[in-house]
């Protein structure tokens, strides 16, 4: 266990290094961050202006929040499904695997890598943008230590559950080597259902349902954590926690379940696909 | 010493081994037909084998890249399916297929897979030093060129200390002096690790290894033999090299009617001669010929082995040596050894 950690650090060490040799992918990525910002904030003006009752603060804020927020806990999902293409072209999987290193550690310290440079991006960005937008209001000033905790957990627990999905398109990659824009649908898809561009419950149906996905609940607390300072649709209190299908129960055990869920079906392919002899093929 | 290793014997036992891989439209594709062999600790085994035998899958198996089928195989009394995370820790497969990425330098990337493995990146420079490749530790590895990066994939293989080391074409795109530097690392320094190799160049062969598993296509093991009583067994003890003038100044019939076996390499072709009468016979038949520009007699050596089971085994890949023929190649082609498991 010491040891994967120790892989794990290394190798994300490793993939800084490498994001911070290719100047020009990350000043593309600052630049379409800046491009998402000025786009979003435009499509909430407009929509505001033709739907006042969509949230009950400015609708750009709500989109502004919602990019910073998809940005640092899902970079790192499609970052991971290029890198596992890489290292598979560039024969590294043989040699991982012959000294024990699962390919979940590539995807994992891929998605901490670009968390990380995420955050900074996000932070150095869109955090001036809300101030200026919201003329001094938003982010809501820190009330104690608690926001923090919960601005944390509303981050950390969804970037778990996205580290699932990634670790689950792991899978799939080891058995069919390219998975076409597969990946980048179930992102947007992912987007959409988490309430990035409108609430979840607006959605016909499905909506209440997908405002329990651990990305939707982090994302609402995300939210009101910026804007108003407190979330009133999270409070992880231990009985709510264990009650299920509470917003605090999905970001527990929902997350759990799934990151559980997706190692042991990586497990599983890793076995298929060395007994098939395509574990390293590319 | 890890729980459940053998400390004597074998380091390698296969029993039975058939692996499938799967091909388009999920049709399998043995390339493994039980095959048999033990190596015990300490060996320096060669693979000998026309290419697409199978031998760098069963290289795989062994460094647990692959799961094996059927059959039983044991690194170091450790079953590598059931105990595979001992046996990762032991072995280490130097792969032609390992790349690394053109943006680091050599130190990162040592850095790095010593990480991977639990190494320490000074073992690798030890050799890196050794073979004169000193002084690149900054470089990038895009500024690499292909015998480099051939070096730097047996440096991290070396890194791991392994008890078993799997050496898969480790001095291809080597120039001379650096694989002569390599050979003589390699056949001081491993220690009392086992050693298996696949290698093309005979020389290599001949000078690290002890022990040589012969295959042939379709994943089958031929032969499995120490190299002491492969050549006491040799139905020849000389070779006779006769050089000759390019063109056709000495037909393959000319050379052919001489009545011994021969292989024709360029313009030079080797005799395979069993005795001293036989060597008199021949030099008396070639005196008066023309088209010679000389000859030279030897004791056989391992690299004439090698040569002569390469050809054995060789039934459809092309060579650049015409076939062995003579009236001794059916005798000496003995097919009692074959796909005989090893005592």
């Amino acid at each position: 266990m010491l040891r994967a950690l120790m892989v794990v650090v290394a190798a994300s060490r490793r993939y800084l290094k490498l994001d911070l040799r290719y100047r020009f992918e990350l000043t593309v990525n600052a630049l379409l961050l800046i491009v998402n910002i000025v786009s979003f904030g435009l499509m909430g003006h407009f929509v505001m202006a033709t739907n006042p009752e969509l949230v009950s603060y400015p609708y750009h804020l709500f989109l502004l929040t919602g990019i910073f927020y998809w940005t640092v806990v899902s970079n790192g999902f499609t970052s991971s499904i290029f890198t596992l293409r890489e290292e598979m072209e560039r024969g590294t999987i043989g040699f991982l695997l012959s000294n024990g290193v699962s390919p979940a550690v590539i995807t994992l310290s891929r998605m901490i890598t670009t968390t990380v440079v995420a955050l900074g991006l996000s932070t150095a960005i869109a955090i001036p943008a809300l101030l200026i937008s919201s003329g001094g209001s938003c982010p809501a000033p820190p009330a104690s230590a608690g926001w923090a905790l919960k601005l944390a957990t509303s981050l950390m627990l969804p970037w778990l559950f996205m580290l699932a999905v990634a670790i689950s398109f792991t899978a799939l990659q080891l058995v069919f080597k390219r998975t076409g824009g597969l990946a980048g649908a179930v992102h947007g898809v992912l987007g959409i259902a988490s309430g990035l561009n409108f609430p979840p419950q607006a959605i016909p149906l499905l909506g209440e349902a997908l405002s329990k996905l651990p990305t939707a609940v982090g994302l609402r607390a995300f939210r009101e954590l910026m804007v108003f300072g407190e979330s009133p649709s999270l409070q992880p209190t231990l009985s709510r926690i264990l009650t299920p299908l509470t917003a605090e129960w999905s970001l527990v055990f929902v997350t759990a379940a799934f990151l559980a869920a997706s190692f042991i079906l990586l497990a599983k392919v890793e076995e298929v696909t060395r007994r098939w002899g395509t574990i390293e093929q590319y | 010493m890890i729980e459940g290793a053998c400390a004597e014997e074998e380091a390698v036992k296969v029993v039975g081994l058939v692996k499938e891989v799967r091909g388009k439209r999920g049709e399998r594709l043995r390339v493994l037909d039980n095959v048999n062999l033990k190596a015990p600790a300490g060996a320096r085994v060669a693979v000998i084998g026309p290419s697409g035998c199978g031998k760098t899958v069963l290289f795989k198996v062994l460094s647990t890249i692959y799961a094996p089928d059927r059959g039983e195989v044991k690194v170091l009394g450790l079953d590598v399916v059931k105990q595979a995370g001992k046996v990762r820790r032991l072995v280490s497969f130097v792969s032609p297929s390992l790349g690394f990425h053109k943006k680091m330098s050599l130190d990162e990337t040592l850095k790095f897979l010593s990480k991977v493995q639990g190494s320490n990146p000074e073992v690798a420079y030890r050799f890196l030093d050794f073979i004169k490749m000193d002084g690149l530790r900054e470089r990038m590895i895009e500024g690499f060129s292909a015998g480099q990066l051939a070096a730097v994939r047996l440096a991290v293989g070396l890194m791991k200390q392994p008890k078993l080391l799997l050496l898969d074409e480790p001095t291809a795109n080597l120039d001379v002096a650096r694989k002569e530097l390599v050979v003589e690392y390699l056949s001081r320094n491993v220690g009392d690790a086992t050693m298996m190799i696949v290698d093309h160049d005979p020389k290599v062969v001949n000078r690290l290894c002890n022990q040589a598993v012969l295959m042939q296509a379709g994943g089958r093991v031929v032969k499995t033999c120490d190299y002491q009583s492969l050549l006491k067994s040799f139905p020849f003890k000389y070779r006779f090299n006769l050089k000759v003038y390019s063109g056709p100044r000495l037909s393959k019939d000319a050379i052919s009617k001489l009545g011994y076996p021969f292989q024709v390499m360029g313009n030079v072709v080797r005799f395979l001669l069993s005795s001293k009468e036989e060597l008199k016979g021949l030099v008396e038949k070639l005196i008066d010929k023309k088209g010679l520009l000389s000859f030279e007699v030897s004791s056989i050596s391992m690299e004439d082995i090698y040569y002569w089971m390469s050809q054995q085994v060789n039934e459809a890949a092309p060579s650049v040596a015409e076939p062995l023929v003579g009236k001794a190649a059916a005798t000496a082609c003995n097919s009692k050894d074959a796909k005989s498991p090893p005592a």
